[in-house]
């Protein structure tokens, strides 16, 4: 199975920004979007547990 | 000028240690330079190492000439007698016990440039000089010298000495001033202080911001795992701004596309941008895998 690892930069920019980063992405096989979701899921977990 | 008092087996003779064999050479920065208080220090060597990456290899030495000319010797014309007229500077040819991949690598860096070099001698002890001079004084430094590797391209019949590397000091002064370093660890500790080595090749052009590479410990295994942070990118080496690996899908088996990308914004790279990028892994501070530099050039 493919694994995935994205940059934080990409999942700080700008919704429509965001959205042409998506679509240029020439691997179909992998689900962008869910994958920069985890990553800031990932990143306010860990935000999260900071301020706890 | 005035010449030193001369006290050739000084007034211990009980204490007279003759000068070891060169075991190693650290290859080094040759801004790398310790105080007299922290040269001793162990972990002030190992930083270097594994942080700064400026001391940057033990090599392993599988044998050497010494290739420091003879002074120049003339005859007087009407005394006849002889007299020494140069100071040839120390000169030194190593054949190292590498591996192809790790070779391959010096050859890529070691191009004549001026590095510092510490010499590990077979008592165990470090060669390197004592700066006595300017705002530097009392710092243990290494010997500066222009170093090249050079291969022949293939191993002689029964040959051991296919991997080469000259190294060419540039001041006499230093030796004037050497000075040896007795520590209490082995040496053998800046080796396992090492980042292991990988090496990173293209396998393809650059094409709509994505390029694949192929990742493996240097004449060894495929390397898996690597990931978006793991890859680490020069601005000075390339032109573009803020260059970033934005995205790695690890395609199995060492091999990775990465999404290479420039500028706050991530954009693809276009023709006649190079960004240059390596893999870099960190733990804390140390790095404990260090690649080879890959130059990626835009295609559109």
């Amino acid at each position: 199975m493919k694994r995935v690892s994205i940059s934080p930069v990409v999942a700080k920019l700008p919704p429509r920004k965001l959205k042409k980063w998506i679509s240029e992405r020439k691997d179909t096989s992998v689900d962008w979007e869910k994958e920069i979701e985890k990553l800031k899921d990932d990143s306010r977990t860990v935000k999260k547990s900071e301020e706890d | 000028m005035q010449c030193n008092t001369l006290q050739p087996n000084g007034s211990n003779q009980d204490c007279l240690v003759p000068l070891s064999e060169v075991k190693n050479l650290l290859i080094c920065d040759k801004d790398v330079s310790f105080t007299f208080a922290t040269k001793d220090v162990l972990s002030n060597w190992t930083n270097l190492i594994k942080q700064d990456l400026t001391i940057y290899a033990v090599a392993g030495l599988d044998s050497y000439n010494v290739t420091t000319d003879d002074p120049n010797i003339v005859t007087q014309p009407v005394s006849k007698s002889k007299k020494v007229t140069n100071t040839p500077v120390p000169s030194f040819e190593a054949f190292l016990d590498s591996n192809a991949c790790d070779f391959k690598q010096m050859l890529n860096t070691l191009k004549g440039g001026t590095y510092g070099v510490f010499y590990e001698l077979q008592d165990g002890s470090i060669m390197g000089t004592l700066d006595q001079s300017g705002t530097g004084i009392g710092n243990f430094k290494p010997l500066r010298a222009r170093i090249t590797a050079s291969t022949k391209g293939f191993q002689e019949v029964d040959g051991t000495q296919a991997f080469r590397c000259y190294v060419n000091h540039t001041s006499y002064k230093e030796f004037m001033n050497q000075f040896y370093l007795e520590p209490v660890w082995d040496t053998s500790e800046l080796l396992e202080a090492m980042p292991v080595g990988l090496n990173m090749v293209m396998t393809g052009a650059y094409a709509a911001g994505d390029i694949v590479v192929k990742a493996k410990v240097r004449c060894g295994a495929n390397y898996t795992g690597l990931l978006a942070a793991d890859f680490d990118e020069d601005e000075t080496q390339g032109n573009v701004d803020v260059p970033a690996v934005t995205a790695v899908v690890d395609d199995g088996g060492g091999v990775y596309t990465l999404t290479v990308q420039k500028d706050t914004v991530p954009a693809n790279l276009v023709t006649g941008d190079v960004l240059a990028c390596r893999v870099k892994i960190l733990n804390g501070s140390d790095v404990t895998h260090i690649s080879n530099y890959i130059y990626i050039e835009g295609v559109t």
